[in-house]
């Protein structure tokens, strides 16, 4: 089986073996749209995934490498329990980079519809953002609070009866 | 996907980086290179694509979703409607949603209800889109009467069962609106913890009338389930049936030819679950109604009740077994099943289930245990049937009393004349959806006096007309007795709705069948009942579901004392929480085995439709 080379967008060039490939289901989708199968001689040249520069790539496929024997990743029938916080270590390693790199990452990886490292990527931002306030949350992404403050005086009183209960909850929850 | 076309054609075009092949680790130092040049432009969160922003949304609780929402204007947009929610469960004091990531459960305190309805209705509103509704509890239909209507991709729906109780639900309009749904596939009425049993808790031939063509599963537990119903069914749903699990139903044995002709109608039938009082195998085995079973050509799984006697018949019965059938379930009043009955059965190519005496909390979609979990799934409807509280004004010939005692009949004289009676009741009820015929607030005087002389019947209907006919109906049954004998009992009862608010909204006009809501006092529910612990102590083994989606994570109640404490505990929270920590250890099993009875279920082209459309409307609705 030989190995298939990728080239990224700024021209770099990864030789990947066939079944760390086939965790990205668009380039799994289409080999098999072109017909070219375990069996077949691998095309000779490389394919450019275009949208995805060579760090990212590089990081990707490392992942990809790395959990290539995974079974049923990402199955949604998976039996066990599903929970946020739990990311293999491996992983929480893997993933111990800059945010720029963690949203490139999960783009590329929504790109090449790779489940497994969208979803513990997904789920690293997810506990990025897990007990934050709203204004945490913008200065945690650097995102812009673009409501007036007649809306966030609105929102607020909308939601009053939410933070109550809450409180309410916690409050139980410490008896 | 256009991603796929460009490097399609990627493959042929391009031969200019032909010379620049290198292998990974060649290229580590060109590669830090561009790192520095990739987070020189810091790519933001906030950048991301509408689909991928919500990838992420996807994986956070209900918590940090309403935190979101209040971060800017576009994530307050996207997270308006909680597309990826598929499942909703809801009690009068909780909900929980279901994702491919994620369950969020939140629980909210009870004390005044009329102030939880803000927070749930804004739940509800957001996950209007959901294919699975459980709901826990029959008063929450009532409190949100308006937004069922809005349900409109429904695919399953669980409902308790005193949901049927008429008494309790003069405005079924609610109810009907809900098995009216378009999408609707598989309807599971499932019995409340609270539940006891009750002649008025009928699933009318009304009922059935309102209900889609093409439902697939109907799954019953602790309903009257009359000859009339059965054949209405039968005749609505000759070929899409396949599941027909009305184990735990009571039904009119007399009329048992009539349900097995009924039965013998539904062509497509794949799973068939019948109460022992219908069929069970017996010494000496009747023979009757068994060609029926075997013209089934296609039945996969049967689950039949071995009286205690029966298990030296249970070959003979093999014979009897269409050959499409490859699984066997089997249930007894007791915990094992003696060996010989074992040989006996295991003789073909069968699987053989046995269904100890348990009853199991019905906790899907969700694998979590809840203790606001209310419903619970039993394995038949034992003897007595009724409370004696319950017969009274009924003629008791030595039938009915035979069948009191006993788990192989049940003889209910009236039920025939209520189900033929419930058809005028939907004339009634057709009437009550025009708003233009709707007498409301008018009600005389006299019967809101009498109501609030009598504050423990507590739901004052709307509509006087419904009112008479109901009672009409009820004297027929003879339930007007049991109502006195109801408020003889007071002291068992808990307050129902104060009468001032009885008055308020008998005065006030409402303009549209829809908000035809009774005081929510949330409270009367139990007015008319005697609570008692044979209604659940007696409750036995289980069913587990068999759609291939509906993994039972179960609570077994699995010892008497336990079934006692239970029992005599009058709040369901206690009760809960009670089984839920025994159900922790039991949970793998149970879930197993819903897994494998998965495989013979065969409505796995329901899961995979359900799940395929589940995606398309997750993307359709933000992208």
């Amino acid at each position: 089986m030989q190995p298939i080379k990728l080239v990224s967008s700024d021209g770099e060039i990864f030789e990947v073996d066939r079944d760390v490939i086939k965790l990205s289901t668009t380039l799994h989708t289409m080999f098999q749209d072109l017909g070219i199968d375990e069996a077949s001689q691998a095309p000779t040249d490389p394919i450019p995934i275009q949208n995805v520069n060579g760090a990212i790539l590089r990081k990707v496929i490392q992942w990809c490498v790395y959990h290539r024997a995974d079974q049923n990743v990402g199955d949604e029938n998976d039996p066990r329990e599903k929970r946020t916080d739990d990311i293999p270590s491996w992983d929480v390693e893997f993933l111990k980079i800059d945010q720029g790199m963690l949203f490139e990452l999960i783009l590329a990886a929504n790109y090449l519809d790779i489940k497994g490292l969208l979803d513990v990527t997904c789920k690293t931002v997810a506990n990025m953002i897990k007990g934050k306030t709203p204004e945490e949350i913008r200065r945690t992404f650097n995102i812009k609070n673009d409501f007036t403050p007649e809306e966030e005086e609105q929102i607020r009183r909308e939601n009053a009866w939410c933070e109550l209960m809450w409180k309410v909850l916690k409050h139980n929850s410490l008896k | 996907m256009s991603g796929n076309e460009e490097n399609g054609g990627g493959v042929v075009a391009t031969d200019s980086t032909l010379s620049t092949t290198s292998t990974v680790s060649t290229v580590l130092s060109v590669a830090s290179v561009s790192t520095a040049i990739s987070t020189d432009i810091l790519l933001q969160l906030d950048s991301f694509p509408d689909d991928v922003l919500f990838a992420v949304f996807k994986r956070l609780d209900i918590q940090n979703r309403l935190n979101c929402a209040k971060v800017n204007h576009r994530w307050n947009k996207l997270l308006k409607k909680w597309v990826d929610i598929q499942s909703f469960a809801i009690s009068e004091k909780h909900f929980s949603v279901k994702n491919e990531c994620i369950e969020s459960s939140v629980t909210f305190k009870v004390l005044d209800t009329t102030r939880i309805n803000p927070m749930v209705f804004t739940f509800l509103k957001k996950c209007t889109h959901i294919f699975h509704l459980v709901i826990h509890n029959a008063q929450i239909l009532k409190y949100f009467a308006t937004i069922w209507s809005k349900f409109e991709n429904l695919k399953l729906l669980a409902i308790p069962n005193d949901t049927f109780d008429e008494l309790k639900f003069k405005d079924s309009a609610t109810l009907l609106h809900l098995l009216s749904n378009p999408q609707l596939q598989s309807l599971h009425i499932l019995e409340h913890v609270k539940s006891f049993p009750s002649k008025k808790r009928v699933f009318a031939p009304l009922h059935v009338s309102y209900m889609n063509q093409s439902l697939r599963v109907f799954h019953a537990h602790g309903i009257i389930f009359g000859p009339l119903a059965m054949e209405k069914m039968a005749e609505k749903y000759r070929e899409s049936l396949q599941e027909l699990r009305i184990g735990a139903v009571c039904v009119n044995t007399p009329d048992a030819e009539r349900y097995f002709k009924a039965l013998s109608k539904l062509k497509n039938l794949k799973v068939l679950e019948l109460p022992p009082s219908l069929f069970s195998i017996s010494h000496p085995l009747d023979t009757q109604y068994l060609p029926v079973l075997t013209e089934m050509k296609k039945l996969e799984c049967l689950s039949v009740f071995i009286c205690p006697s029966g298990g030296s018949d249970a070959s003979s019965f093999l014979q009897y077994l269409p050959k499409s059938v490859r699984k066997l379930i089997v249930r007894s009043y007791t915990d094992e099943l003696p060996e010989n009955v074992v040989a006996n059965l295991v003789q073909r190519k069968v699987e053989l289930i046995f269904h100890p005496k348990k009853s199991y909390s019905f906790r899907w979609p969700f694998k979590r245990c809840d203790v606001n979990y209310q419903l619970f799934i039993k394995g038949f409807w034992e003897p007595p049937y009724f409370a004696e509280t319950e017969l009274i004004g009924v003629n008791l010939t030595p039938e009915v009393i035979r069948a009191q005692s006993s788990n192989w009949a049940c003889n209910l004289p009236e039920l025939s004349k209520f189900e033929i009676e419930s058809v005028n009741y939907e004339a009634v009820e057709t009437a009550q959806h025009r708003p233009t015929d709707l007498v409301t607030a008018s009600s005389p005087p006299t019967i809101r006096n009498a109501r609030e002389r009598s504050p423990i019947v507590g739901h004052p209907s709307t509509d006087n007309v419904v009112q008479e006919v109901m009672n009409r109906m009820l004297d027929q049954v003879g339930v007007a007795s049991n109502e006195a004998n109801g408020r003889a009992q007071s002291p068992l009862i808990r307050p129902a709705s104060p009468p001032a608010n009885v008055t308020e909204t008998n005065l006030v006009p409402l303009p549209a069948a829809q908000q035809l809501q009774p005081p929510q006092d949330g409270i009367s529910s139990n007015a008319l009942s005697t609570p008692t612990t044979t209604a659940i102590f007696d409750s036995s083994k289980n069913v587990t579901t068999t759609i291939e989606e509906l993994v039972l994570d179960a609570t077994q109640r699995s010892d008497e004392s336990l079934l006692q404490s239970v029992a005599s505990v009058p709040y369901v929270s206690t009760t809960s929480e009670q089984t839920s920590s025994t159900s922790a250890g039991s949970t793998e099993t149970s879930s197993s085995s819903g897994s494998t009875e998965s495989t013979t279920s065969g409505s796995g082209s329901s899961t995979t439709t359900s799940s395929a459309s589940t995606s398309s409307v997750g993307t359709g609705w933000y992208v």
